[in-house]
């Protein structure tokens, strides 16, 4: 076709020093002002497509590649990278790791330098650039002093100020947090609606991607492009093939899909959340006003203590469709087991030496064992200072925080740890051994255990978590996954009674998120307190019984999901999207949205988990 | 010393040449080192201290908490010169009464010994706190022909020295979780910190990766030319800082010497 911009043929690409290919033979055309979604499970070569575009594969990082990829006519392998940054800017993933200057205009200029623009267009370019993306009035500001969302919008910034007529997106809102994943996303939409850029888009967070693109490619984990079409149809058809392989898909077509299975055709089949709306109208009535609707993996009856290990195997359960509204197991026996209260922070205030300002201002929560908390709030509200107080990473003032009756600021951070665990956000951060094993064994040996105990009860919790076969890798070479898992059972095999997870989803595919979740569920049902801080308000919605919402440094709410998500007032104060479930079920008018967990679950589909806890539930009951 | 960075106004100093100020750190550097008496140095350091307040638009105190802390280095230096002083005149009977040892020398060499530390601190903060790290490195490249390359490595090094320092807290922190790695004494502290090396080390080279891809993403070094978007010049500002802070010098030194104080 005449106005192909990108055209790849047979591109095969292999990184030195790994045996697989992570592109097989891919080849693809793009036209201009086409918008592209790049879907797959995580390591399956969407980011390396993204830095092949770019031609940053092979000029920056080396590897075998064969076929071709060229860009307007331009081979990548001949042209400069200079040529290409002028054809295609690329947005990374990290806010922090894709600048070199200190202030927010000259990391605009640095990239027109490279291109050698004369200085006296430079001002007319920055201008222009910082305009489009809404930040003309933080030219003089300090790159240091943006929020995610901004940092994000700037690294936008710097690339249309060279002009490419192809922009690439790789994950740009993976580190946001709900403000700052839309401030991007309606950025995207009216580039989108410019017309003058072709997209390329690497994301996950597929219900606010979705009304930006016209067309979906996915990959296979093993690189190859198995699927190439209109999003609609692409997610339709492969919908099976991708929840098995782990691959986020809209929570609406989840959604639909699993009516689909107990004989409810949508049409047109939704992606997007007003798609929705206009699908699930007719059936409205039939979905309840009381918002009793079941679906997919609702009417498996969880058996709470259920290993992790071979869950997703089984085939989704198929709810009949008459069953009103169904009340099970898990929620109940936990509601019944809670009343041991772990965790009492009363009055807390804290700063830290040298701010100018408390981050923390009087805030008052307990936490019983059994309880699935989350704590949302925008960035820098404070929910991490107080998980971090609450671990003893950071010491509270005295008489602030008690744990399981004693306070924590007079406990030494050895023996806190046999009682807290806290498990951070890049599971590297806290990998202690050489290998897995030894990883997990660290915690049992400085408790004073003998070897043969420490290995026991390691290998014991590696079975429990299905890493028992890792155990004498080494922790980084195990995939985000695994890795995740791991550093959730090296945080337990103390016993621990209280769990603190920061953003335990991040960076986990569906598959893997799920598995997780359902695990820590069953945590809670053994009754220990889970406490996630997190800015996925679907885990929020679906697995949390209470939320904690800070809002400047203040607890501004503390109650049931459904409560938080129906106060939009609230919403709005604490930066705060709700998830698309829930948007849909207002929007329909359904008048209980949420109802306690375990009256309605919409399964996740194929790779739905039977067993530990609800899949995905509270969407529009 | 968190407050002994750039102070950001815009003023006479500000608009300088970063290597003029920096240039004027050597005459300073090499006079005090030259004389023997505390006056002269510390005439020194009150005429730039008031040169960096009136000139540079920097407020007073910022100037002179970053000199406490030169006071405070000063002080050791003072009662080590007083105390062990060992030159002309050390043999003299004490000028103080009690077990102390104190000659009007060794007083005056420890005298002179913070009065220079003081003038040298306060010639840095003229330069430092006036001065943009970027123009400053900028300079470096277009005036003192400092590789392009290097200069954007120390630019990325400015971002990245704090991100480090936030990982390595983070590290620490997961490992206070897990219960340390163990005891007290030299080698469990060791080990300790051995610890944290490799998670941090595979953490920031992964970021400095990502960083590098990022920049040369943007096309960086691929043109064999590149414009710049600020100018560093040498201008008849610097001339005039120059031949004044000379003469300033030479006024401190000459004057009470001519007039024979």
């Amino acid at each position: 076709m005449a106005d192909t911009v990108i055209e790849i043929e047979r591109l095969t690409f292999k990184y030195v020093g790994r045996r697989q290919l992570t592109l097989r033979e891919v080849s693809l055309n793009i036209r201009a002002g086409e918008s592209v979604l790049v879907l797959g499970p995580s390591g399956c070569g969407k980011s390396t497509l993204a830095l092949c575009l770019n031609g940053a594969i092979p000029h920056a990082i080396s590897g075998d590649l064969r076929g071709a990829v060229r860009i307007g006519g331009l081979d990548t392998r001949r042209a400069s990278m200079a040529d290409l940054a002028q054809r295609v800017g690329i947005v990374f993933q990290d806010p922090e790791a894709q600048f070199c200057m200190l202030g927010v205009e000259d990391e605009v200029a640095f990239g027109l330098e490279n291109l050698a623009v004369p200085r006296a267009e430079m001002d007319r370019r920055i201008d222009a650039a910082l305009g489009m993306v809404g930040l003309g009035h933080r030219r003089h500001e300090r790159i240091e002093r943006l929020s995610g969302g901004q940092k994000q919008r700037l690294a936008l910034a710097c690339v249309l100020a060279q002009e490419p007529k192809i922009l690439v997106l790789d994950e740009p809102t993976a580190q946001l947090d709900p403000a700052g994943t839309a401030e991007v996303m309606d950025l995207l939409g009216q580039l989108r609606a410019g017309g003058e850029h072709t997209l390329v888009i690497v994301e996950h967070r597929l219900d606010e991607v979705m009304p930006l693109v016209d067309r979906a490619i996915v990959f296979s984990a093993d690189g190859e492009l198995v699927a190439d079409g209109p999003p609609r149809e692409v997610i339709r058809e492969h919908g099976d093939w991708l929840a098995e392989a782990g691959v986020w898909t809209p929570q609406v077509s989840e959604l639909a899909r699993d009516l689909e299975r107990e004989g409810i055709a949508l049409d047109p089949f939704p992606i997007t959340v007003p798609e929705a709306v206009e699908a699930l109208r007719p059936h409205a009535r039939m979905l309840g006003s009381d918002g009793t609707r079941v679906g997919g993996a609702m009417n498996c009856a969880p058996t709470g203590s259920d290993p992790v290990g071979a869950q997703f195997i089984a085939p989704p359960c198929v709810a009949p469709a008459s069953i009103p509204s169904v009340h099970i197991g898990a929620t109940t026996t936990r509601r019944e087991r809670a009343g041991v209260p772990i965790l009492r922070v009363r009055g807390l205030t804290y700063q830290y030496p040298r701010a100018a300002a408390p981050v923390l201002c009087d805030v008052s929560c307990s936490i019983d064992g059994g309880e699935f908390v989350a704590i949302v709030g925008a960035n820098g509200a404070g929910k991490s200072t107080l998980a971090r107080l609450i671990a003893s990473i950071v010491r509270p003032p005295r008489g602030t925080i008690e744990v399981a009756g004693r306070d924590v600021s007079q406990v030494p951070s050895a023996e806190l740890a046999r009682s807290v665990g806290y498990v951070f956000q890049y599971p590297e951060h806290q990998f202690v051994g050489r290998t897995v094993l030894d990883d997990v064994a660290h915690g049992p040996r400085r408790a004073g255990n003998s070897e043969g105990e420490a290995v026991a009860l390691s290998e014991a919790m590696l079975d429990d978590f299905g890493l028992l076969r890792l155990g004498p890798a080494h922790p980084f070479t195990l995939s985000h996954g695994e890795q995740r898992r791991l550093s959730v059972a090296s945080m337990l095999v103390l016993g621990q009674q209280m769990l603190l997870l920061d953003e335990p989803t991040f960076g986990q595919d569906q598959r893997n998120a799920t598995m997780l979740l359902d695990k820590l569920e069953a945590l809670a049902a053994e009754g220990r307190a889970i406490v996630a801080v997190s800015h996925d308000m679907r885990l929020v919605a679906e697995r949390a019984q209470r939320v904690l919402v800070m809002v400047d440094g203040t607890l501004a709410f503390d109650g049931p999901p459904a409560r938080l998500f129906a106060d939009r007032a609230l919403l709005r104060r604490a930066r705060l999207v709700p998830p698309p479930l829930w948007d849909l079920g207002q929007r329909l008018g359904l008048s209980r949205p949420i109802v306690q967990p375990g009256s309605v679950r919409v399964g996740s589909g194929g790779a739905g988990p039977i067993g530990v806890g609800p899949a995905v539930q509270g969407a529009i009951s | 010393m968190k407050q002994f960075v750039w102070h950001e106004t815009d003023s006479f100093l500000h608009r300088l040449n970063p290597l003029t100020k920096l240039a004027l750190t050597v005459p300073v550097a090499i006079l005090v080192s030259l004389i023997f008496e505390p006056l002269t140095p510390l005439a020194i350091a009150a005429v730039a201290t008031v040169a960096t307040w009136r000139f540079g638009a920097v407020p007073l105190m910022g100037i002179i908490r970053p000199l406490g802390f030169a006071l405070l280095l000063g002080f050791g230096m003072f009662w080590t010169g007083v105390l062990y002083y060992a030159g002309q005149g050390a043999d003299d009977p004490s000028i103080v009464p009690g077990p102390l040892h104190i000659t009007e020398a060794s007083l005056l060499y420890g005298l002179t010994m913070v009065s220079r530390t003081l003038a040298i601190f306060a010639t840095s903060a003229l330069f430092v706190l006036t001065t943009n790290p970027i123009d400053f490195v900028t300079a470096l490249i277009q005036q003192a022909r400092l590789p392009v390359r290097v200069g954007y490595a120390v630019f990325a090094a400015y971002r990245f020295v704090p991100l480090i320092q936030e990982e390595l807290e983070n590290v620490r922190a997961a490992h206070q979780v897990r219960g340390g790695t163990g005891g007290r004494g030299l080698l469990a502290q060791l080990r300790q910190s051995f610890g944290y090396a490799i998670p941090l080390l595979a953490i920031s080279v992964r970021r400095a990766e990502r960083v590098a891809l990022a920049m040369d993403s943007r096309g960086f070094g691929a043109r064999p030319a590149r414009t710049y978007f600020r100018i560093t010049t040498v201008t008849r500002s610097d001339l005039v800082f120059g031949v004044g802070a000379m003469a300033a010098l030479a006024a401190i030194v000459g004057v009470p010497r001519v007039l024979g104080l």
